[in-house]
């Protein structure tokens, strides 16, 4: 018994650590590889007739910009709207009454910064003429 | 989910779309210190030195990998499960550097009180590293962790580094006052390794991480640079097992020549097209490679015999003393109830048994001079002979002790004298107990080769050199110049081997072994060859 107890205080951190490393291990797997509990963010697509879209370019000279929203969806109900690949899901830009935690991020002067400059006026003006607005800001998180 | 921009890697590890800088600082560091951790280890595998070592170079290799998958992998999941373990490993990384630093120094596992310390260091990045503290979602568009969201973790990982390094450096400046010179060459060597080791591993990757977030730098490759700390780290620890012996690496720097040498004659392969070449390279391989394995084996029986031996002489030296010990006893009875009898204490006692009792006496006295002297041999050896230094005027000191001989001197017939010349003191730092022993054996030395004519005890002084030198000449048998440089080692006799002379072959070897390391002074002998006389002189410095 007293030998057991100076093995144990002799190999305290091997007693505990590796048990804990497990737990942690095996906790991280079921969370993040088996319920996939996170959330997912991406660049949702974005009407830039609202004039909320944020912008980024493709060439020096900005001929034809991208704009988006910042979006945030709960992995598990992405993938079931959406599966693994999210390029040709329409629903992906939007929060759908049954997503748990979603949430758009649209461009004003507190969300925008040098990397992710909000769209110009004049890209507003001219997009409003071809694309009027589809869709709003809507926050389920 | 996938990273819709990003290619799937290959293996998981390997992608078009990272910088090439990542393999060239992640691979080599990693195959480096894993093989040198893996060399040690295996090694040493009961020395927790070396298992902590080890340890430290499996968290890296780890570290390294999900950098690895992070960088190239384009699947949220796999991203998602890894993120936790590198704040994970970083900790584990700060915590085990201490722990290795403390069982470098003490050479012993640490208290449990400070482990207790490690766990609770540990304990808030194993609770909160799964958790929303530390990763709540994943970028799919940049393939990234959301900004900022695991900081408060982040800077209390790179706080252990912080604190890794400071308590490190703690220990090692209390050990350095207090070393000696060989292990602090070793304390500086393990300390520069690693410190530069954390400074550049914890220090790159919170640079790179918070620069690349705050916009001052374009992208987190300047992590990279700080895996370079590991390999210098890893050079140390070589120097340290080639130099001092460290971790018990002992065929290290043979077992590193053979095989740089087959890795040097197997990368031949790579610059030949020639068939004739590849054969001829492959033998040379496979000859090269068969000598390097029987010369790591004969080196590795070599140290094997050399650590036998070291293991008897300790234990003969244990056995000398423990056996001089219980000699001591009985002669010193023998030699005190002898001389009881002799001098009237039991009764008048006839002259025949008288002679026999003086016989004995002399024969125990004897004895007891050899037990003395194994006694130091004994101390000596195992590091514990004590010098009880005081100031010591040589001059009666001298002449006392050639007296007691003197006796001794006329029953051979022999004249023994003793002179100075003539200053008013001769003092020195000495021991009293082993200068007279020192005095003893050559004077002792000197009577067992003398036949016939003097011996003589010569003491004087030479202020301008700052030494007192003492003589001991006789007109005996002489020293042969082939015996002249073994005549102090341990163990040998010279003449007296061969000649009826009673001798343990160590006198001189203590003599040294006191004058030289005990009182910083010289011993030497002269002689002019077989049959012309011998003087033994010995200088000790004047005491201030």
């Amino acid at each position: 018994m007293k030998n057991g107890k100076i093995y144990f205080r002799n190999h305290i951190l091997s007693f505990i650590l590796v048990p804990l490393i497990i737990i942690f291990s095996v906790f991280s797997y079921y969370r993040f590889i088996v319920k996939h509990d996170y959330v997912v963010g991406y660049q949702g697509s974005c009407d830039p007739a609202t004039g909320k879209c944020f912008m980024s370019c493709n060439d020096d000279a900005c001929a034809k910009p991208d704009y988006y929203s910042e979006m945030r969806k709960y992995e598990p109900d992405l993938y079931k709207e959406c599966g693994k690949d999210i390029t040709d899901c329409k629903v992906a830009s939007v929060c759908l009454s049954s997503d748990r935690k979603c949430s758009i991020t649209y461009c004003n002067k507190s969300t925008s910064d040098k990397d992710n400059p909000c769209q110009t006026p004049v890209d507003t003006q001219i997009n409003t003429q071809s694309n009027p607005i589809s869709n709003s800001s809507n926050t389920n998180i | 989910m996938i990273c819709y921009l990003y290619p799937n890697p290959i293996y998981l590890l390997f992608s078009h779309d990272v910088p090439a800088l990542l393999y060239y600082a992640q691979i080599p560091a990693t195959i480096i210190a894993l093989l040198l951790g893996f060399y040690i280890f295996w090694n040493g595998r009961k020395f927790l030195l070396n298992r902590l070592l080890f340890l430290i170079t499996v968290l890296f290799s780890l570290w390294t990998f999900t950098t690895l998958i992070v960088w190239a992998g384009n699947d949220g999941g796999l991203f998602a499960f890894v993120w936790p373990f590198y704040d994970l490993i970083l900790g584990f990384i700060a915590i085990f550097c201490i722990y290795f630093i403390y069982v470098f120094l003490d050479k012993k596992d640490v208290l449990v009180r400070i482990k207790v310390i490690f766990l609770t260091l540990l304990a808030p990045i194993l609770i909160l590293a799964p958790t929303n503290f530390n990763l709540g979602g994943f970028n799919i568009t940049n393939c990234d962790a959301f900004d900022f969201e695991s900081l408060p973790l982040k800077i209390f990982t790179t706080s252990l580094g912080v604190l890794a390094m400071v308590w490190i450096l703690i220990l090692l400046i209390r050990k350095y006052r207090i070393s000696d010179s060989s292990f602090k060459k070793q304390i500086i060597l393990m300390g520069t390794g690693i410190e530069f080791f954390l400074f550049s591993f914890f220090g790159m990757e919170f640079l790179a991480t918070y620069l690349v977030k705050i916009g001052i730098l374009p992208n987190s490759q300047l992590e990279l640079y700080g895996l370079f700390g590991m390999v210098i780290f890893m050079i140390y620890i070589s120097i340290l097992i080639v130099r001092f012996k460290a971790f018990d690496g002992k065929l290290f720097a043979t077992q590193v020549l053979v095989w740089g040498l087959v890795i040097l004659i197997g990368s031949e392969f790579f610059f030949t097209q020639n068939t004739l070449n590849i054969i001829l390279i492959a033998i040379t391989l496979v000859v090269s490679a068969g000598l390097g394995l029987s010369i790591i084996r004969s080196v590795k029986k070599e140290i094997e015999n050399n650590i036998k031996l070291k293991a008897f002489d300790v234990l003969k030296s244990q056995f000398l003393s423990l056996a001089s010990h219980q000699l001591r006893n009985p002669i010193t009875t023998i030699i005190s109830c002898t001389s009881m009898f002799l001098d009237g204490s039991f009764g008048d006692i006839s002259e025949l048994q008288k002679k026999m009792l003086s016989q004995m006496l002399f024969g125990a006295r004897n004895m007891n001079g050899s037990v003395e002297t194994y006694l130091t041999l004994a101390k000596i050896e195992q590091g514990g002979l004590q010098y009880n230094m005081a100031k010591l005027d040589m001059a009666p000191f001298a002449k006392e002790v050639t007296e007691q001989q003197k006796l001794e001197a006329e029953k051979r017939n022999l004249v023994l004298s003793f002179e100075a010349d003539g200053q008013s003191s001769y003092f020195v730092n000495g021991d009293k107990i082993h200068l007279t022993q020192v005095l003893q054996n050559l004077i002792d030395n000197a009577l067992k080769h003398t036949k016939e004519g003097w011996i003589k005890v010569k003491l004087s002084k030479d202020e301008t050199v700052g030494k007192i030198k003492i003589v001991i000449s006789d007109s005996g048998e002489g020293i042969k110049p082939e015996i002249m440089p073994k005549l102090f080692k341990e163990f040998s006799r010279g003449e007296g081997a061969k000649m009826d002379v009673m001798g343990s072959g160590i006198g001189l070897f203590l003599a040294k072994e006191i004058i030289e390391k005990g009182h910083h002074g010289k011993i030497w002998a002269e002689s002019e060859g077989a049959g012309k006389g011998a003087s033994f002189i010995f200088e000790l410095p004047i005491a201030q």
